[in-house]
């Protein structure tokens, strides 16, 4: 047996972690898919620890206010469109779009002051888009969300689009773009390169991996090509938008695809996680067969997440968490997310300065080989014995 | 919101490295051959001219960390922490973790 010398290795880790902050990340949040928000209808959006109506006028621009009317209080998102503005449900009041309160039918004009919250929003990509900003400021033009070419293009499918309410802060799905080893024991894929790259406010994870022999056993081996590996470059904008270019690699052909992985806080314990992709055509993958591996993307990315989801309902919140060398860089990522949570005036250097970071996954790949193997042969074993 | 350190730097710290291309000097960290932490600032990122992809580490730069890890003016942190991990059968173990691990029984 091996123990060792009595030093501060003997001291009992303790768990830290502060009260979730009471603040919303600066920042685009998409609320999915535009063309949700173009029925002519208000609709209910919980965000920012406050409820929202999102709604689009005759003039095809979709809007997001408060969803209080700052008269008696009522819900707009109960309301009625008409015309550009939203009326509230309980006396008629119109909003416009701008948060001004544009017309009062029994009234014989507006009370100065008649404004309420509204975010600016974007539409790109058929996603729409809200701008949050505890400061109240307006979205720079040098903070975007870049465009995606392949969902405005013929030759992609159509988006697939999934929302998913989780309960727990949003700081734990951040925490999952440095996380390599959670990949294998949590999502059975098998990562051989992994590296982050930290800049401005972008955060990238950088991914390669190989089919997980065990797992493709496991779900019955599965017909048609076989699928070797893949490589994703996945890019945080901003806190909450991730645009992950996802290639898989079959025999033979390559299946380009674009994965979204983004979420809008509801409250501090809560936030709603979407998933959108979007598969390429091409000579291997018809039309028909790119929309129908679009579609097993999207039901394997909701696995992904929910297998992610049974993790966050059971830990606890670290602010310390302990590291091995082969683990990437919490710290250094978290340092990078808190850019979202302070004014602009307050974001130092080393939260937005380039940061990389590369893992050795020399260890890693020799312990799951072997672990992959392992399962094989008990597989093989049981089955013998059955 | 605290910013906390990582407490691998306490193992090995990150230390200055300049490029021998450009003026950049920026601070790295390795804890194996493989691995490298590369802490960039605002002048070493204005005066970098090798960096086209941003998804890649500058080619010179990346250079000038091999050269200094091989002459030594940076150290490689080992990988694996003394005692932490029972040493499996047939792997032989540093000098080092020897010193700091005693055998039990």
């Amino acid at each position: 047996m091996i123990h060792v010398t009595a030093t501060e290795s003997d001291a009992v880790r303790a768990i830290e972690a502060e009260a979730v902050t009471s603040r919303f990340a600066r920042g685009w949040h998409c609320l999915g898919l535009a063309e949700k928000y173009k029925d002519g209808k208000p609709h209910t959006v919980n965000a920012f620890g406050q409820k929202l109506v999102v709604f689009t006028g005759a003039d095809g621009k979709t809007n997001v206010l408060d969803a209080y009317c700052r008269h008696m209080g009522g819900d707009l998102s109960q309301g009625t469109v008409k015309g550009n503005e939203i009326a509230c449900p309980f006396h008629d009041w119109r909003w416009g779009g701008d948060g001004r309160c544009k017309q009062i039918p029994y009234s014989r004009r507006v009370p100065l002051r008649a404004r309420t919250a509204a975010w600016p929003t974007m539409e790109q990509d058929k996603l729409l888009f809200v701008w949050n900003d505890p400061e109240g400021s307006k979205p720079p033009a040098d903070v975007t969300i870049p465009k995606i070419a392949g969902a405005t293009s013929d030759d992609w499918t159509d988006w697939r689009w999934t929302e998913t309410v989780v309960h727990t802060n949003c700081r734990e799905i951040i925490d999952n773009v440095v996380d390599m080893a959670h990949f294998f024991y949590i999502h059975k894929s098998f990562p051989t390169y992994f590296k982050n790259i930290f800049e401005g406010h972008t955060a990238t994870q950088i991914m390669k991996g190989v089919t997980r022999e065990d797992a493709r056993a496991a779900r019955g081996g599965g017909g048609g090509p076989r699928m070797l590996g893949n490589t994703s470059v996945a890019s945080y904008h901003g806190p909450s938008f991730m645009i992950d270019e996802l290639t898989y690699h079959y025999e033979g052909y390559d299946l380009h695809s674009v994965l979204i992985n983004c979420h809008y806080p509801i409250d501090q314990n809560s936030f709603s996680l979407h998933s959108g992709i979007i598969v390429q055509h091409s000579d291997a993958l018809p039309p028909e067969a790119a929309e129908a591996s679009a579609q097993k993307l999207s039901d394997f990315i909701l696995l992904g997440f929910e297998q992610d989801i049974e993790i966050w309902r059971n830990k606890t919140r670290i602010d310390n968490p302990l590291l091995c060398e082969e683990d990437g860089p919490v710290y250094q990522l978290r340092r990078w997310y808190e850019q979202f949570y302070v004014d602009v005036a307050d974001v130092r250097p080393e939260m937005t300065d380039r940061f990389e970071f590369e893992i050795d996954t020399t260890r890693p790949v020799e312990s799951w080989r072997k672990e992959v193997e392992e399962n094989l042969a008990r597989r093989e074993a049981q089955g013998a014995s059955a | 919101m605290t910013t906390r350190q990582d407490d691998r730097l306490l193992d090995g710290p990150l230390v200055p490295v300049a490029c021998r291309r450009c003026a950049a000097e920026v601070l790295v960290r390795k804890s194996t051959w493989e691995q490298t932490s590369i802490q960039w600032n605002a002048a070493a990122r204005a005066a970098c001219v090798g960096l086209q992809d941003p998804h890649d580490t500058c080619p010179a730069l990346r250079s000038a960390i091999q050269e200094a890890a091989l002459t030594g003016a940076i150290k490689i942190v080992d990988g694996e922490p003394a005692g932490v991990r029972p040493a499996v059968d047939g792997e032989e173990r540093s000098t080092k973790n020897d010193r700091r691990v005693m055998a039990d029984e």
